[in-house]
């Protein structure tokens, strides 16, 4: 059936470029850590700059999914995986949004060795954000339903750790009212790295969704 | 319909078995046909005989006497025959057996009516009067000329029959005789075929289950035997052909999976097809992710866009192309120089495994990828450059210091005794750090290029060349009021250059007297283990930041950079020590965490 076949290849495409897309928001990410971990503002510039590439990737697979949706009809499985892909390359179009929170706040705290600790204390955050991110990827790459819920359950930590965070940099505002300006940037920025571990536990949650059949509520 | 043997076997033994009916039937008939002739043939030969002994019909008819009946009875007594008389209307006029008086006309009888029209009738049926199987025969009874009535003959058949019935069971004997010897033989000359066939299949099995080189032996048919033998020979040329290949295919193998380079094949979609042992090792988990049973794509097992981006440019391309790029592993960043080339994967030979349907339109190829893992060169050309920035920056410092002195001196300056003294010893501060930075870049283009013969080793204990490091340390480490405390038993032996390895030692418990505090500790220890003695060195200092640690024995590294100028280090000491250790066989590590203090672990081979 040359037309099951032909749907069979667009559906591939679809999975391997929502991999692509995830990739990118991964190296955005890493790139990111490390600029924030070794005060690169060039390699943090990068990664404002390349941001509209993975924008790009949302829109076109968007356009993809609901091209295939209209044209082919899909049913079961077929749907599901490319809904779910909607939701997810959503999701994704965040995460790579938050890279780039990371990196203008590097841009503007990295200058200022008072912070010196707290970026110290807040690089475990994001270390544990970005290992979510990569094995919530190798889930999504090898269709597998039982990592992706593990990998969900890994969000309490990150709330634990976000609270934490949050009660120091409080009390360091409170103490270094002069460094008010970037404490809040950092604050805004746990906040997001929090968010961004929202954002996997959901495409965890879609990822089982897509390989089970299954609503799962792993939040 | 069903071709198999037994089927046809069977349609066979049916076609044996209706035409031995037909034949039997043919036969049986013939028979049958023969007896009645006979019969008849007596019959009548007997009524010829009897006709002229046949008294006077007409006159008997007219004086109604019995004289015909008495005839019949006479005559019937003896010749065991039924004997009747008829005359032309149908009255019997004499019967040898019944009584004539209840018989009825008999003109209708077939035989009579054929008699009666001047012929000689014959038929065979049951008799109304006696109830038998009777043959008759009826003759035309002509007396003085004139057909006058029928005389009729009969004899029961019945015994006939029996030997009818014998002959016929004999033949239906030979019959099924004959069949059953057709059947066995056709049975047993099948079951051999057969089982010549299933050699055949079991020998074709095995070649395809991989296992070659078997003979293959049958004893019949003759015609099978030719099969056999080129059977035999085909596998024994196959097992040949698949070793040859085997054997290169294995070497090509061997070869790819010692290479150094990565190399990875992929698919017109960018699956991983397969990839070398090298292309594995530049994945993080190397035992999950090098497992190529299940088709995955590039970018899932590798996780690079750059790399991935990289193929579908050779895809598109369609020629050779060479990159450089930066790849994640655990962490960590490699730099990876890579080449593509896109291949028809399979050949235009229309090989045996073309299982793909050629994709319209879109001429597309597989890729192969080598990758070279170039983190190392572009370290060392990083760490050359840094050198000779880093050496020229070095030694400027100093000497702008040194000619901003001397031309304040010039200026006016040297008149004044008290200004001059100071700024001499500022000048000659930096001429000693200037001499000091040379001193150290001499001895490690000493130690680098120069081959230490054996004649320089010499078998001492761990403690000489300690004490005399701590001979040149401890005034410094007292004025700070620094305890440097030993553990351990030093009077090992060891196999050692002792000048450099104290060299060494004043480097590492130098470094650890300017970065401690005041009032810490540095305790030396020695735990000798299995042929080794490990020297651990250890501060309570600042501690070295985890992502410095690899390269703080690089030359003019500087964790610090302010603070250790200030300090009066020339930004080699490490650098020295790693050389020397290096010429002294021995090995260096370190652990560090940042704020609670450094620790430098020496392991000596024992003498």
């Amino acid at each position: 059936m040359p037309g099951r076949q032909h749907f069979n290849k667009a559906m591939n495409e679809v999975h391997q470029n929502v991999l692509q897309m995830g990739v990118l928001v991964e190296e955005s990410l890493e790139k990111a850590r490390r600029a924030f971990e070794e005060k690169d503002l060039v390699l943090a510039e990068k990664v404002i700059s390349q941001d509209h590439k993975i924008d790009e990737m949302q829109l076109l697979l968007e356009d993809r999914c609901t091209i295939l949706i209209a044209t082919e009809q899909p049913v079961a499985a077929d749907l599901r995986v490319l809904l779910t892909a909607v939701k997810i390359v959503s999701s994704m179009e965040r995460m790579g949004d938050h890279a780039v929170h990371l990196a203008k706040t590097t841009r503007r705290t990295s200058q200022l060795p008072n912070l010196d600790r707290l970026r110290t204390l807040i690089l475990p955050l994001i270390v544990k954000g970005n290992d979510m991110v990569k094995d919530m990827l190798t889930a999504l790459a090898n269709h597998d339903a039982e990592l992706a819920r593990k990998v969900a359950g890994r969000d309490d930590e990150i709330d634990d750790l976000h609270r934490e965070l949050f009660e120091t940099l409080i009390n360091f505002q409170r103490e270094n009212p002069e460094y008010a300006l970037q404490t809040t940037d950092l604050l805004f920025l746990i906040r997001f790295f929090e968010r961004l571990c929202d954002h996997v536990t959901h495409i965890c949650e879609w990822i089982v969704l897509r390989e089970t059949g299954e609503h799962a509520e792993l939040s | 319909m069903k071709k198999s043997l037994s089927a046809t076997y069977f349609r066979f033994f049916l076609l044996i078995f209706f035409s031995l009916l037909v034949a039997y039937m043919f036969v049986a008939h013939r028979l049958e046909e023969l007896v009645l002739q006979q019969v008849r043939s007596d019959l009548y030969e007997t009524s010829r005989m009897i006709a002229p002994l046949v008294p006077p019909l007409e006159s008997s008819l007219e004086s109604g006497s019995d004289e015909a009946d008495r005839f019949c009875k006479k005559i019937g007594a003896e010749s065991e025959l039924r004997v009747t008389l008829i005359a032309l209307d149908g009255v019997v006029l004499g019967d040898s057996d019944a009584d004539i008086g209840v018989m009825d006309l008999h003109h209708t009888r077939p035989e009579v009516r054929q008699a009666l029209q001047d012929q000689v009738g014959f038929s065979r049926r049951l008799s109304s009067t006696v109830g038998l199987q009777f043959a008759y025969l009826a003759a035309p009874l002509y007396q003085a000329d004139q057909l006058r009535g029928v005389l009729r003959l009969a004899r029961p058949i019945q015994d006939v029959d029996s030997i009818f019935v014998a002959i016929r069971g004999r033949i239906v004997l030979l019959l099924t005789a004959i069949l059953a010897a057709a059947a066995f033989f056709a049975y047993h000359i099948g079951g051999r075929i057969r089982k010549a066939l299933r050699v055949l299949e079991e020998a074709a099995r095995r070649i395809l289950s991989g296992s070659y080189g078997g003979a293959v032996h049958i004893d019949f048919p003759d015609e099978a035997q030719g099969l056999a033998r080129e059977m035999t020979l085909m596998s024994k040329e196959l097992q040949r052909r698949i070793d040859e290949i085997s054997t290169g295919k294995n070497e090509l193998e061997t070869i790819l999976w010692s290479m150094l380079e990565a190399v990875i094949l992929l698919d017109e979609e960018l699956n991983i097809v397969r990839m070398n042992r090298a292309a594995a090792r530049l994945l993080a988990d190397e035992a999950e992710t090098a497992d190529t049973s299940k088709k995955r794509s590039l970018i899932s097992v590798f996780r690079s866009s750059s790399l991935t981006d990289f193929a579908a440019f050779v895809q598109k391309r369609g020629e050779t192309q060479e990159s450089e790029l930066s790849f994640n592993r655990a962490g960590e960043t490699l730099y990876i120089q890579v080449h593509g080339t896109p291949i028809q994967l399979r050949g235009a030979r229309g090989g045996t495994g073309s299982r793909r349907q050629p994709t319209e339109g879109s001429g597309t190829a597989a890729v192969l990828l080598v990758l070279n893992d170039i983190t190392e060169i572009k370290r060392t050309e990083q760490m050359r450059k840094d050198f000779v920035s880093n050496v020229s920056h070095e030694l400027k410092t100093p000497i702008t210091s040194i000619i901003g002195f001397v031309e304040t001196l010039q200026s006016g300056a040297v008149d004044d005794p008290e200004e001059a003294r100071n700024f001499l010893q500022i000048i000659q501060r930096h001429g000693r750090r200037m001499d000091g930075i040379v001193d150290d870049l001499l001895s490690l283009s000493k130690l680098e290029h120069q081959s230490h013969g054996e004649s320089l080793f010499q078998t001492v204990e761990l403690a000489a060349p300690l004490n005399a490091a701590l001979r040149v340390c401890r005034p410094k480490a007292e004025a700070k009021r620094i305890k440097i405390e030993l553990h351990g038993d030093f009077n090992l032996r060891l196999n050692i250059i002792p000048r450099l390895i104290e060299q060494a030692l004043v480097n590492i418990i130098d470094n650890a007297v300017k970065y401690s505090e005041e009032g810490t500790e540095i305790q030396i220890s020695v735990k000798p283990q299995e042929g080794l003695a490990e020297l651990a060195i250890r501060d309570q200092g600042m501690g070295i930041p985890a992502k410095e640690l690899p390269r703080i024995f690089e030359r003019f590294y500087r964790v610090d950079k302010a603070r250790s100028r200030d300090l009066g280090g020339t930004g080699l000491g490490l650098a020295i020590v790693k050389h020397i250790i290096r010429v002294n066989r021995a090995d260096i590590r370190v652990e560090s965490r940042f704020g609670t203090g450094t620790t430098f672990f020496i392991t000596f081979p024992l003498s």
